[in-house]
């Protein structure tokens, strides 16, 4: 079972997020901030990671570009509240990109994506 | 000698000692006029002065009445100088030619020592002096007659009307009295001397007309001026027409009205010739004139030349004196200093309408920059507000999908109300969503475009809202467009963003068409629809942050679009009938030094 971990300060968004993955068959871990999100790479060893482009304490871009640092292969999913990001390039680094929405559709549709390629390759 | 001589010199002879009769032999030689009567005003003497004055030979007026032989008709009051013995009146006295004499007559009543009476008569001539007086008289009427002209011209602020006061001066018979008269002014905007205007008749029958309609009535000048209408272009007078063609370039300086403006002195041209033999031929002048005999006075303001006054007496052939010459450049100078005041005057008035307007552009500024200041205000507010909510929204809206997909059989009453709040939380989502992209500009990343493929794009992302509206979808673009150089992304949000409106127009259907095509330096794209418009109350108002005629709108799609084109540096521009739909152009600018490329590539 692919294990996915989701850093995201909101709570309410936390357990959405791990109702819905988990439904779609998914293990999930959970982290509300950026520094306890990279711990977590290293003690839970994900398959891909869902991360708040801003969280607290650390930029999201910042502790992405931590995390590819020693996983490079690591597929990253940036969740934002706006439709564009483009003007900060470290944003192109991530394997995907998703606006914010209730609707976590899209969401689940670039995990399961990225995690068939992975499988794949 | 005649024995009626003999008996006169006798008769002379009584009042003189014989020695002055030897004097009065000479004084018959003499050449002032010259006459001895008697008591009975008869002819005694007559000396050679008189003959010549009078024509008449001694002997046709000795022993005939004096004041029948010089046809004396009127004469001024006598006056009487040293004592009772010597008078003196002017008179008018038969010339030799017939027509009146003046004359100066100087009678000393004689009386000899037998009591015998008699006097001796000195006549003047009084032609000369006469003659003098009148042209003296003239040239006081002649400098009044300028005055009044330069007063008329001084009262009135119309160029044109200045131009018309100048010829109706120059050729009326209160006036200067020239036939006919024209006027050409420089014009530096277009660099020529300009006919500007003309008046006088084209020949012998239209003169007779105008002058004879002219006498019936007593007019001033000033009268006489106000009469004139403003020059109307559809129904030229002769001597306008005629004043129009002779406009030349000012820089054709071997024509001859250029030299002669250059001159900046009087010219006149005899029998088609210039009289001082210099510059130019008049010949093309002549032609178009009609006549071979004209005047030309330079129109001088601050030694500056601003044009030229040109008369002629072509109808009356009445030869151009140098009276009539003077007369011209006295009123050449007052014209040329009435234009100058006239063109100071529109200056003046082109300054400050150029300064009003600058005013008004700087207070447009003002308001433009406060309003922008007031939005960005509110923009930031808003942005704060969306960005709080956000969160809370997507966990509401998840949690109400979820449930939704968790529960298999769910009763309709849960089920609905489970999908109102999904709808409702999606209507908010998309409304935070825009207000956070407005209130994140970024600055465009200009790279290069192909718009009529961009546009296919736009209409593909929103074919499923297309076929809902019953909106039929076309994007006609130029065979071969440059590549534009904007920003991909952002156009692409302001074209979806123009289409949804465009869409949301036409909730009952209709034609939704975007045309691209190749401008100077640039592409331009309209996309026009055929829903329902906008009235001008809401046209005023649809690039406002927030405004919205939509019930599901957050009223920034348009201010969002508008704002991205002018991030390009172009501008949206809107134009809407209400009932017949709305079109909305932007233009965007090429890819420098790009090929037309065709479309789709």
């Amino acid at each position: 079972m692919p294990k996915i971990l989701v850093i995201e300060d909101e709570k309410n968004l936390r357990l959405l997020y791990k109702q819905d993955l988990e439904r779609d068959g998914y293990q999930v871990v959970t982290a509300a901030t950026a520094p306890e999100g990279i711990a977590m790479v290293e003690a839970e060893h994900p398959d891909l990671v869902v991360m708040d482009i801003r969280l607290p304490g650390m930029d999201g871009l910042e502790a992405m570009s931590k995390v590819l640092e020693k996983h490079p292969r690591m597929p990253v999913v940036l969740n934002s509240a706006y439709s564009s990001y483009h003007e900060n390039f470290m944003s192109w680094a991530a394997d995907a990109y998703v606006v914010k929405s209730a609707d976590t559709d899209e969401l689940r549709a670039r995990v399961r994506e990225l995690l068939q390629s992975r499988s794949e390759a | 000698m005649e024995p009626a001589q003999l008996g006169a010199t006798s008769r002379i002879e009584a009042f003189l000692p014989g020695s002055a009769v030897d004097v009065l032999r000479v004084l018959g030689a003499w050449t002032v006029p010259f006459v001895m009567v008697d008591a009975a005003d008869n002819v005694l003497f007559w000396n050679r002065g008189a003959a010549r004055l009078y024509g008449i030979a001694e002997n046709g007026a000795v022993g005939r009445n004096f004041t029948e032989v010089v046809g004396e008709t009127s004469a001024s009051p006598h006056f009487t100088v040293q004592g009772i013995s010597t008078r003196r009146y002017e008179a008018a006295h038969r010339a030799p030619e017939g027509g009146d004499l003046p004359v100066m007559v100087t009678r000393t009543e004689l009386q000899a020592p037998d009591g015998t009476t008699g006097a001796l008569i000195l006549v003047t001539d009084l032609t000369e002096s006469k003659a003098l007086e009148r042209r003296l008289a003239r040239r006081v009427a002649q400098l009044s007659v300028i005055r009044e002209i330069a007063e008329c011209l001084q009262s009135e602020m119309s160029l044109e009307r200045i131009l018309r006061s100048i010829l109706v001066g120059a050729t009326a018979s209160q006036g200067l009295r020239f036939n006919r008269a024209y006027l050409l002014l420089v014009n530096e905007q277009r660099r020529t001397l300009e006919g500007r205007d003309g008046i006088g008749p084209v020949d012998a029958d239209e003169a007779e007309r105008i002058w004879s309609r002219l006498a019936q009535k007593d007019r001033t000048l000033r009268e006489l001026m106000d009469e004139y209408e403003p020059i109307a272009e559809g129904a030229l007078s002769a001597a306008q027409r005629t004043a129009r063609r002779l406009t030349v370039s000012l820089d054709d300086t071997d024509r001859f009205l250029i030299w002669a403006l250059s001159a900046s002195a009087t010219v006149h041209v005899e029998r088609g010739k210039v009289a001082s033999g210099a510059g130019p031929g008049p010949s093309p002048l002549v032609e178009i004139l009609g006549v071979e005999t004209f005047v030309v006075v330079p129109l001088k303001a601050a030694d500056r030349p601003v044009g030229l006054l040109i008369a002629d007496n072509a109808i009356t052939k009445r030869a151009i004196t140098p009276e009539d010459v003077d007369m011209l450049e006295l009123l050449g100078l007052q014209a040329g200093h009435a234009i100058e005041r006239t063109r100071l005057t529109d200056e003046i008035a082109r300054e400050v309408a150029f300064l009003e307007a600058a005013t008004l552009e700087i207070r447009k500024n003002q308001e433009r920059l406060v309003q922008a200041e007031r939005l960005s205000a509110i923009g930031e507010m808003a942005a704060r507000v969306a960005h709080e909510i956000r969160n809370p929204l997507v966990a509401i809206g998840g949690f109400a999908r979820s449930l939704l997909q968790r529960t298999p059989h769910p009763d309709e009453t849960t089920r609905e109300s489970l999908e109102v709040i999904v709808d409702e939380v999606r209507r908010l989502e998309s409304i935070v969503g825009e207000v956070l992209d407005f209130s994140r500009q970024v600055p465009p990343r200009i790279g290069s475009l192909d718009l009529a493929r961009l546009a296919r794009e736009a209409g593909d992302l929103l074919r499923f809202e297309l076929e809902q509206a019953g909106v039929r979808w076309e994007v006609d673009a130029d065979e071969r467009l440059p590549a534009a150089a904007a920003d991909r992304d952002q156009i692409f949000q302001a074209l979806v963003n123009v289409l949804r409106n465009a869409i949301h127009a036409m909730p009952k259907g209709g034609a939704l068409s975007v045309r691209v095509r190749a401008i100077a330096h640039g592409l331009e794209v309209a996309v026009n629809d055929t829903g329902e418009g906008m009235p001008p109350e809401v046209l005023a108002h649809v690039f406002e942050p927030f405004y919205t005629t939509k019930p599901t709108g957050s009223g920034l799609g348009l201010t969002i679009a508008a704002q991205i084109v002018r991030d390009h540096h172009g501008e949206l521009k809107l134009d809407s009938r209400e009932g017949e739909g709305t079109t909305v152009t932007f233009r965007l600018p090429a890819v420098e030094g790009a090929d037309a490329q065709d479309p789709g590539h």
